[in-house]
């Protein structure tokens, strides 16, 4: 340690940030930062066993990380930089001349501590303000180009994905609306069948729509095999055996499309049948796995088998559920509530007819699970229309189950929801007589509703109040007496639920799109997993400067003129696909670019 | 004086396999210039061809790295090829033939001048190669021999060299000395190595042998192989420090030629260095598993001996897939081990039909009358459906792939009499049950080819008349389309006229016209040819089956006789 350096430094610190130096003097540096000698014999900085610069010559490095940031941010005005980390200032240093204010954020306290003991930081300190927390920063002070020092990205995650959250909060609830991710080839998994299902299409044209390269493997194609294969009648064992089977082909089969066709991504939506043989295999093809389980973890537990699989696992309960994905060891794990789309959930004017079937004072699309036979057991003296499978025939209930408890579909759904005055949404349990007092999620119907611009009455869930402003956007009802009385009154009150209608679908547009949640599920993805690259965007082979390679080559100009005008920059695969379609011998340029995809295609089969 | 372009970018084998091709080159025309275009990486083995004047070279792992490069720019290595192939086209190449085993070869071929390779819907060799690329299960010649025909020259017996200058010659003496070689002992290399893991013969194999020819023989052993190999030289030397020399990951290519040149035999799995062994005239035992076999990329000259594994799923025809690699392990050490002994003369030659190897088919390479290379059962094995089946095919591809064709039926005739006198007439009744299977196919898929060509016929001359009947045209294209269709399915009821059907499928895909009666002549000829191919099965068929019997008898003995003078 070199007192004198540590002096001098913190006395310049006192000048511009008298706090901070305070709180240094008394800060300790722990035995986890210790401070190492690169062969060029400055100090480096460890930190929990993460190495902050390079052992061999980490100014060097520094320069070189600052000239790539000047480079990539070469469009930009540098007025103000905001760096996160600041190790011992080897990237800082060289950029101090690049920027009018320069903010760096460094979290740890023992951090600065240890680099103002190695490091003369008197350049750095009279040109950078440091903060450690920016919950009490200046306004504005965040504002500017934002370079991250990856070492210090690593042993700061959490603090790191706040700061992000903070740069691009802009005025939404979802932290990482703004952030643009890169576009990336996705295979979406669906289940074969169940409430699942449909989500996984929302999220299909929902990446499409952000402009993803997508594809669903579609489960539900081999639903009918499916039930075929439990309605065969044989012994438990050999039934567990063909179902294991079956769902191990088709497991194989989603491998197998990944192989012909490798995506950068696979979204497994609950129920999912992906194997963990299946998720090894796609880790070693270096393909990311992620999976959102819309599910309750409390009443489904194979997440603790396959959690820890997934890179990425998404979920719909944080709190408690959190806890357990920490304990069985999943890695990337994120609050990702459901949401609703739009396009299909939709305000509809139904004919006449329609109105007569689908409509009613109150109603109920869902399953028949016992806490709901037994709560609706008391709302029989309304109009009351209950659609959806699995309800109790021998109850009185049953005589307001609408054709004979068969499934209802989604084109269905919407048009109930929008014929009905009062649609009651009620969370499903197997063990409460009626509301589940301590639920927490929030379910897909309520967005759905909202979405369709219909009017609800919800069962109170602790997630609600994240999602809506309570009785301005929903209302929610914490017992059967209140649910009736709020039947009673907005059935008397049609403006007031036209209004709350109106509100909830607003929300539902400005905030719960399942646009907006893959958005965020990307971004966390790329958040969590910078070092992922489209795989796609890797192999795109392409011409830099149209013009200039035209002027170079001026015989290639008829192969590249098959091509749209507007695409500056063609790449390999377009050129050979505008080759293909020509009428025709080749030409001297055509052979040329398809030999160039002749070697490219060889280099990726020996990679394969 | 003529000069050529041979375009061979593939690895060490495929260069070292158009050796013959070179060599035949020069034989017919001495004052021509050959060049070749490699991998740059073999470039120091082209030094070594007699009769190469120049090389060009691609640099493949330049090429890798421009292509995986963070932006990659198509700038880069179009600029990289136009440059390349700008040279090259100044010489102006009389002939450039392209024996590589893929597009890259094919385009590169293109690129330097041979502009007709790919506009070519001719039925001819090189589109028979193309084909072949994607299909190599199906090629019934080796591939030596198929490089000559490429060429558009005759294939005769020829044996491929290499020179190897006093300087490498040295190199390997001093290699041999320092090694503690003494030069009284034989010396036996063994090329445990192999680039895919289901070429390779079981490592614990290689060293049982080792075993038993040191034991034997108590000659000294040369390890070659490369560490990519995974070549385990350790073991060896553990085992027997003696008598092992290692030459793993320690030789250059003409250091690696220069040794094996002062091997007595070599025993290798099917490799580049099996090929150099070849070229340097050494005797040969190779083992062919997975999807290779002797009868394609065996060792080109004659009195090499060739082992594969007796399994119906050999050669394999999705490697990749398969999880048991049993063939691996058919071919026991012992097997090869006898045939040592026997090349060595220690052994009497009928010995090798004797020990009747178990799930091992033993070979012998030999050039047949059409100056083909072929690789016969040593073993006292009959004459089986499938030899007949592959001579008859090699007929069918010479007599109709030449261009000009010419005529060679005579040639084939006593080929096929050849295989005829070898055969006990059990056998033969034998030969022809299985032959009346194929030749139900044959008939089947000759009938759809008559109606099809009557059907082109009409269309050719529907195209000719002013107003098109387009009802009728519509008919005839549905009914092509079923009669397709059914040939296809005929064709893949057998593996021998798979490769006649699919060959057919591959050339009418090719076809291409604005214009109807050319569109229809064309396509025309293509059945035509179907119908020859098919035809000329039938008459050899038919020439096999209808010989005197007692030739076939007292032929026998004859045959027998005549094979065991020729080694």
């Amino acid at each position: 340690m070199n007192m004198s350096l540590l002096e001098t430094n913190i006395s310049i610190m006192q000048q511009r940030s008298p706090n901070l130096a305070r709180r240094l003097i008394s800060a300790t540096v722990p035995p986890h930062c210790a401070v190492k000698t690169a062969r060029n014999g400055m100090p480096v900085l460890m930190v929990d066993k993460v190495t902050f610069h390079s052992q061999y010559d980490p100014q060097r490095e520094g320069e070189r990380i600052a000239e790539k940031f000047i480079d990539d941010n070469s469009d930009q005005k540098m007025d103000s930089l905001v760096i996160f980390g600041l190790g011992f200032a080897y990237h800082i240093s060289p950029l101090l001349n690049h920027a009018n204010k320069i903010t760096v954020i460094e979290p740890r306290l023992e951090v600065i501590k240890a680099a103002c003991e190695h490091i003369d930081l008197g350049e750095v300190l009279k040109k950078v303000k440091i903060v450690t927390d920016m919950e009490s920063t200046e306004p504005g002070i965040m504002q500017g180009v934002f370079l991250e020092h990856k070492p210090s990205v690593a042993v700061n995650r959490d603090v790191y994905e706040k700061v992000v959250r903070h740069i691009n909060h802009n005025a939404s609830n979802h932290p990482f609306d703004s952030i643009q991710t890169d576009a990336f080839k996705i295979m979406v998994v669906s289940p074969i069948y169940g409430g699942s299902l449909p989500i996984a299409r929302y999220c299909y044209e929902a990446l499409s729509n952000l402009g993803h390269d997508v594809v669903l493997f579609d489960s539900s194609m081999f639903d009918s095999a499916f039930q075929k294969l439990l309605q065969i009648n044989m012994s438990n064992h050999n039934s567990t055996v063909l179902h294991d089977l079956f769902l191990h082909l088709i497991s194989e089969m989603i491998v197998a499309t990944c192989v012909d066709d490798p995506p950068d991504i696979v979204l497994s939506l609950a129920q999912a049948p992906v194997s963990a043989k299946a998720l090894e295999r796609l880790r070693q093809m270096d393909i990311t796995t992620a999976f959102w389980f819309v599910e309750d973890y409390l009443l489904m537990d194979y997440w603790q088998n396959y959690a820890p699989l997934y890179d990425f696992y998404f979920t719909i309960q944080d709190g408690s559920f959190f806890d357990e994905l920490k304990k069985c060891g999943a890695a990337n794990y994120y609050y990702l509530p459901v949401a609703a789309a739009p396009v299909i959930h939709r305000t509809f004017a139904l004919s006449e007819d329609e109105t007569r079937s689908f409509g009613s004072e109150i109603s109920f699309i869902g399953s028949g699970y016992y806490n709901r036979e037994q709560f609706f057991s008391s709302l029989l003296d309304y109009d009351f229309k209950i659609w959806g499978d699995n309800w109790n025939q021998n109850v009185p209930l049953w005589k307001h189950v609408q054709r004979n408890g068969s499934r209802i579909t989604t084109e269905e759904s919407v048009k109930i929801f929008n014929s009905s005055k009062v649609n009651i949404n009620l969370h499903s349990s197997v063990c409460h007589k009626g509301i589940n007092p301590d639920g927490d999620f929030t379910n897909p119907r309520t967005f759905e509703i909202a979405s369709c611009g219909a009017f609800q009455l919800v069962d109170y869930r602790s997630s609600l109040n994240k999602h809506f402003s309570l009785d301005s956007e929903v209302v929610c009802y914490r017992d059967l007496a209140e649910l009736r009385s709020q039947i009673d009154f907005f059935l008397s009150h049609p403006e007031e639920r036209l209004n709350i209608a109106q509100n909830a679908r607003n929300r539902i547009l400005k905030d719960h799109t399942y646009e907006k949640r893959m958005q965020e599920m990307i971004a966390f993805i790329q958040l969590r997993k910078p070092a992922l690259r489209s795989l796609q965007q890797n192999k795109k082979i392409a011409i830099h400067n149209k013009n200039s390679f035209c002027e170079d080559y001026p015989e290639a100009i008829e192969t590249l003129n098959r091509l749209k005008p507007e695409i500056s920059n063609p790449d390999l695969d377009s050129i050979i696909n505008a080759i293909a379609s020509k009428q025709g011998g080749l030409t001297y340029p055509d052979a040329l670019f398809c030999l160039i995809n002749e070697f490219k295609n060889k280099f990726n089969q020996v990679k394969a | 004086m003529k000069k050529y372009l041979i375009v061979c970018l593939a690895r060490i084998g495929d260069i070292l396999q158009s050796l013959p091709l070179i060599q035949l080159i020069k034989t017919n025309d001495p004052d021509s210039r050959i060049a070749l275009m490699v991998n740059v990486k073999y470039r120091e083995l082209t030094a070594l061809i007699p009769g190469v004047s120049e090389c060009y070279d691609m640099d493949f792992d330049y090429l890798h790295k421009s292509m995986h490069a963070e932006p990659a720019s198509i700038e880069t290595l179009y600029g990289y090829f136009n440059t390349t192939f700008s040279d090259i086209r100044k010489k102006k190449y009389d002939h450039i033939i392209n024996v590589t085993p893929h597009y890259i070869g094919v385009y590169a071929a293109f690129l330097a001048g041979a502009e007709k390779l790919l506009t070519s819907d001719r039925g001819d060799w090189n589109n028979f190669y193309l084909f072949i690329t994607l299909n190599w299960q199906l090629l019934p010649f080796h591939l030596s021999d198929l490089f000559i025909k490429i060429a558009g020259l005759e294939s005769r017996p020829n044996r491929p060299c290499i020179q190897i200058n006093n300087q490498a010659e040295n190199l390997a003496e001093s290699f041999l000395k320092q090694a503690g070689h003494d030069r009284d002992r034989m010396l036996i290399g063994l090329n445990t190595g192999a680039s895919e893991i289901e070429k390779k013969w079981p490592e614990e194999y290689f060293l049982e042998l080792t075993k038993l020819l040191i034991e034997y023989f108590d000659c000294t052993i040369i390890l070659f192989g490369t560490r990519a190999d995974n070549v385990n030289s350790k073991k060896f030397i553990e085992l027997f420090p003696r008598n092992i020399i290692n030459a793993v990951e320690k030789t250059s290519l003409v250091l690696l030629a220069a040794l094996i040149d002062r091997t007595e035999l070599f025993i290798t799995n099917d490799t580049g260095p099996m090929h150099l062994a070849a070229a340097c005239s050494t005797r040969i035992i190779s083992l062919h598993m997975g999807k290779e076999t002797c009868s394609t990329t065996g060792p080109y000259g004659t009195g090499h001996y060739a082992v594969q594994p007796d399994m119906a799923c050999h050669p394999c025809r999705q490697p990749s897939s398969c999880r048991h690699r049993k063939c691996s392990f058919a071919v026991k050490p012992a097997v090869i081990f006898t045939i040592a002994k026997t090349i060595f003369g220690q052994q009497r030659a009928g010995l090798i039909d004797e020990i009747a190897p178990v799930k091992s088919n033993i070979y012998s390479s030999q050039f047949n009358a059409a100056g083909f290379l072929e690789y016969i059962p040593s073993s006292n094995s009959e004459v089986a459906i499938s030899e007949l089946m592959t001579c008859m095919l090699r007929a069918v591809w010479d007599l109709t792939l030449d261009n000009p064709p010419r005529s060679r039926k005579s040639v084939w005739q006593r080929e096929i009499q050849r295989l005829r006198i070898s055969c006990e007439v059990n056998n033969i009744s034998s030969i022809y049950r299985e032959w009346a299977a194929i030749e139900i196919v044959l008939v089947g898929i000759n009938t759809l080819a008559e109606e099809a060509i009557s059907l082109l016929n009409e269309l050719e001359l529907l195209g000719h008349k002013p107003h098109i009947h387009i009802e009728r045209l519509k008919q005839i294209s549905k009914r092509l389309e079923t009669i397709d269709g059914k040939i296809y399915a005929f064709g893949m009821q057998t593996e021998y006229c798979e490769c006649i059907t699919k060959f057919f499928m591959y050339e009418k895909d090719k076809i291409e016209s604005a214009d109807i009666c050319v569109l229809a002549r064309k396509t025309s000829k293509a059945y035509t040819l179907l119908y020859k191919r098919v035809d000329f099965l039938n008459i050899m068929a038919n020439s096999f089956f209808t010989s005197n019997q007692s030739t076939a008898q007292g032929g026998k003995h004859e045959y027998n006789r005549q094979w065991h003078d020729s080694r």
